[in-house]
């Protein structure tokens, strides 16, 4: 059993959003992996996402292809495959640079649909049921879903000040004592800033508490 | 302290059909009209708090035990923090119409981020909207406050009272019936405490625990509000009052 689970645990972080609708989430693994395996560079250029965005969409590609090079040479992993160990360790210094240089090396990831009769579905799902890739493509699918939401806000948004769909405020309450607020600056100008700062207030003093009992609630499982 | 029974009436547990057998519980809401509003209102200025019944808290805790826990096989029973998140929605129904809308959502993340979404719409109206998030927060926290298991049963005196003289039973073996010396039987009967001590904790206690929690999650005790009881009252046993 795990009893290590305050590791890693750095900061209690309270974000405050007003949105414009809550709809229920839904991670499929397959669907996020062919949404991020998909984003070259001809395909972004050639969609309406805003140019200062393109290089954030580029990196989670590249993401994912280290998180799956990096599983293939760790000898723990249950993808992990000693005939690619020497290739890949001489491609992982282009692959962990953020230019772009990486995309000149042919990609590793199995396509999400098969692309010829003798393919078959089954390194996809290989892939997708490995814990460790699953908890990297379900972040990086986190962030692309803030990534879209941040891309529609400024394709579309004509109204000053608007601060719906995006974190307004958040607090990071640090273990080691620190507290940091910060705010996003359409709200500055709001007449209802007031009631905005009250209300994320209301909302890091609730969290913490609902935080903690969820930390009482799992120690008293495991102990 | 005061609190109202028919309040619990508007926490509402979905539940997803895994099999025939099985559904498990995958959302937590909190179905809000003004008349409930006003009662929470109520019991928060008396200072009271929200009275969950027994099947309602055993199937909130399986809820927060299904989304926490993440488990490879018996051997390897481990959380998995980023995976590790619950989810508290409150509907709220309009007085005039039947039709609700989900208005203020938490998500508690074990490992630290907390996200707190409020509908545009509800924030539009500022009087309703306070009083809206404040009752959601305030049903949120009285439940993770009841969810961590508690020994207060007297049985579990039974069962420690058994290991107390187990230990006892031990240290008369070695007093009486092995030839050494007085401080030779001292350290024996200090070692052999010490090793008790480390077999019931680690051995039996963990032990135990894996097991129940196995069985919560996957086994015979998964798939009846009644078992799950009895699989958490097991495990509060196992903690000492």
């Amino acid at each position: 059993m795990n009893y290590d689970l305050w590791e890693n645990i750095t900061a209690v972080e309270i974000s405050t959003v007003i949105v414009e609708e809550i709809v229920d989430e839904m991670f499929i693994p397959w669907e996020a992996y062919q949404g991020i395996y998909y984003l070259s560079r001809s395909s972004l250029a050639q969609s309406n996402i805003d140019l200062s965005l393109r290089s954030h969409y580029w990196q989670l590609r590249r993401q994912l292809e280290l998180t799956y090079c990096l599983l293939l040479i760790d000898p723990s992993s249950q993808l992990y495959n000693r005939t690619l160990v020497k290739e890949i360790k001489g491609d992982l210094p282009v692959l962990t640079r953020q230019d772009s240089e990486w995309s000149t090396l042919a990609t590793r990831l199995p396509p999400p649909l098969p692309s010829s009769r003798h393919q078959t579905m089954s390194a996809v799902n290989k892939l997708i049921g490995d814990r460790s890739f699953l908890n990297t493509l379900q972040q990086l699918h986190q962030r692309k879903i803030a990534l879209d939401r941040r891309d529609r806000i400024m394709t579309s948004s004509s109204i000053p000040n608007d601060i719906t769909n995006s974190t307004y405020a958040q607090t990071s309450l640090q273990l080691d004592g620190k507290i940091i607020n910060r705010y996003c600056q359409a709200i500055l100008n709001r007449s209802d800033r007031n009631l905005l700062l009250q209300l994320h207030e209301q909302s890091t003093t609730a969290g913490e508490h609902q935080w903690r009992g969820m930390i009482r609630f799992m120690l008293s499982l495991v102990k | 302290m005061k609190s109202d029974r028919n309040l619990s009436s508007c926490i509402r547990i979905e539940e997803d059909r895994v099999s025939r057998q099985l559904s498990i519980p995958s959302r937590v809401y909190f179905d809000l009209d003004l008349d409930t509003i006003n009662k929470i209102e109520q019991i928060r200025n008396q200072r009271g708090s929200l009275r969950l019944s027994p099947q309602q808290l055993t199937n909130l805790r399986y809820y927060g035990l299904i989304n926490c826990a993440f488990v490879h096989d018996f051997d390897d029973l481990e959380i998995d923090k980023s995976q590790s998140a619950l989810t508290f929605s409150s509907n709220y129904f309009p007085a005039n119409q039947g039709l609700s809308t989900t208005v203020v959502r938490s998500k508690i993340d074990f490992a630290g981020q907390i996200s707190q979404e409020i509908q545009q719409d509800l924030w539009q109206d500022s009087q309703l909207s306070s009083r809206v998030i404040q009752a959601h927060h305030w049903l949120t926290t009285e439940i993770l406050k009841q969810l961590p298991l508690e020994n207060k049963s007297r049985i579990s005196f039974v069962f420690w009272g058994l290991r107390y003289l187990y230990a006892i039973a031990l240290f008369m073996i070695i007093w009486y019936f092995l030839p050494f010396g007085f401080f030779s039987k001292i350290i024996i009967n200090g070692i052999g405490f010490y090793l008790l001590k480390i077999s019931i904790q680690d051995l039996i206690d963990r032990q135990i625990t894996k097991f129940v929690l196995y069985q919560l999650i996957f086994g015979w005790l998964s798939n009846r509000t009644h078992k799950r009881q009895l699989g958490f009252k097991l495990l509060s046993l196992l903690i000492p009052s």
